[in-house]
Formats: structure tokens, sequence, C-alpha cells
């Protein structure tokens, strides 16, 4: 996994502890995290958002 | 002050990130996944998940075990914090998979609220709308906003 992930590093947040790479999935179309966001969108439909978010 | 935590690989856009939980039940891929919801476009579900080999999906039920609880919830906090600098006006919304799981996260960020507060806006859910993030309150979701920003 370390080698992995070395291969592939393209630049470095270091005071982060990031690595940027390009192996790195878009989950957008992803279903699970499609539900989670539905979810909460459902939520935020229902109580709105804070006063200061809008 | 300074945490354990994984080395963590972000995608491109910011939005993606992967880290593996190392402990007694091996290695365990995470993912971190920023997904702006339709119905306001600054608002991000923070959804968290373990990727499941057999099944080839994500799922957030499991139970790990790797022994490893605060420095998977500090890796996430960096990823928050890294996915702030790449969209400051974002806000990021989420909550637990169950509620057991949300009212860790409130343990979790009533134990260190001081040293949170001194970058972000936390607000809690209640059943009567959102307040200012209060200690150990049994909220439904959160919502963080970074401070100062122009």
């Amino acid at each position: 996994m370390a080698t992995t992930v070395k291969k592939s590093v393209k630049r470095i947040a270091p005071e982060k502890g990031i690595v940027v790479s390009k192996k790195v999935k878009d989950y957008h179309n992803d279903p699970y995290f499609e539900r989670k966001a539905k979810e909460m969108e459902a939520l935020i439909k229902e109580y709105g958002l804070p006063s200061s978010s809008h | 002050m300074s945490f354990e935590r994984y080395s963590v690989a972000s995608s491109e856009d910011g939005l993606s990130f992967e880290f593996y939980s190392d402990g007694p039940n091996g290695l365990i891929k995470k993912i971190i996944y920023f997904r702006k919801l339709e119905a306001d476009f600054e608002v991000y579900n923070l959804g968290f998940g373990d990727y499941n080999k057999a099944t080839r999906k994500i799922d957030d039920l499991s139970v790990s075990n790797n022994r490893d609880r605060d420095k998977i919830l500090a890796t996430v906090a960096i990823s928050v914090d890294y996915f702030f600098a790449k969209n400051p006006k974002a806000k990021v919304a989420f909550r637990g998979s169950t509620p057991a799981r949300t009212r860790l996260y409130i343990m979790r960020i009533s134990n260190y609220l001081d040293l949170l507060n001194q970058n972000v806006i936390i607000e809690g859910l209640t059943q009567d709308g959102w307040e200012l993030f209060r200690k150990d309150r049994p909220y439904k979701a959160l919502l963080i906003t970074k401070k100062n920003v122009t």
C-alpha cells in the first residue's frame, strides 16, 4: 500500500500530511455517498440552515 | 497541540480522501467524500465509510475494532481542515451513521471545543432547529463553517 501511494505522489502539503494523488477515485457517483447526501438534504429541507449560514 | 493521525491521499479536486486504518484487524481502507448538496451549493455533506473488499462497496455500519478511533477521527479532522483550505466559504454538514456514532462525534468535539472554536464555527441541529454547539448536547447533525472568511 505504501509503495502505491509513493508512486502516485504528485505534490504534498506537508503541514497537513495530505498527499494529492491521481489514484484517489472520484466518489461523486458512488451510491453510498449519494444516499448520505440525500439524507442530509432531507434534514436540511426539514429544519433549514442556521441563520448565520444564509 | 498535535494528534496522531494517518497519512491521507486526496484527489486532485480535494473532495475525496483515502487512508488506511492499521490495527489488530489489519489494514482497513477508509474513505471520506465531501459531496455538494443539491439543495444548497455551499453545503457539503461529509460522508465517511469503510471500503468493503468482499462487496466492493462502501459501508458505514461495520465495526473495525482496530483500536484507533481517535487516530481515525484526527485524520478525518485534518481532511476537513484541508477541504476548508481549498473551499473556505463552504459549510460541512455531517452526522454519524447511527445515533451512537453521532454521540461519539459530539463527545470528541466537546473535548476539543476550545481548540476547534479558534478556527471554525460549529452548529448543532436539535428538535427546535440549529444552535451554536454546546458541549454534550444530543444533536441530530452538525454543521461546520470556517471562521475569518472575507
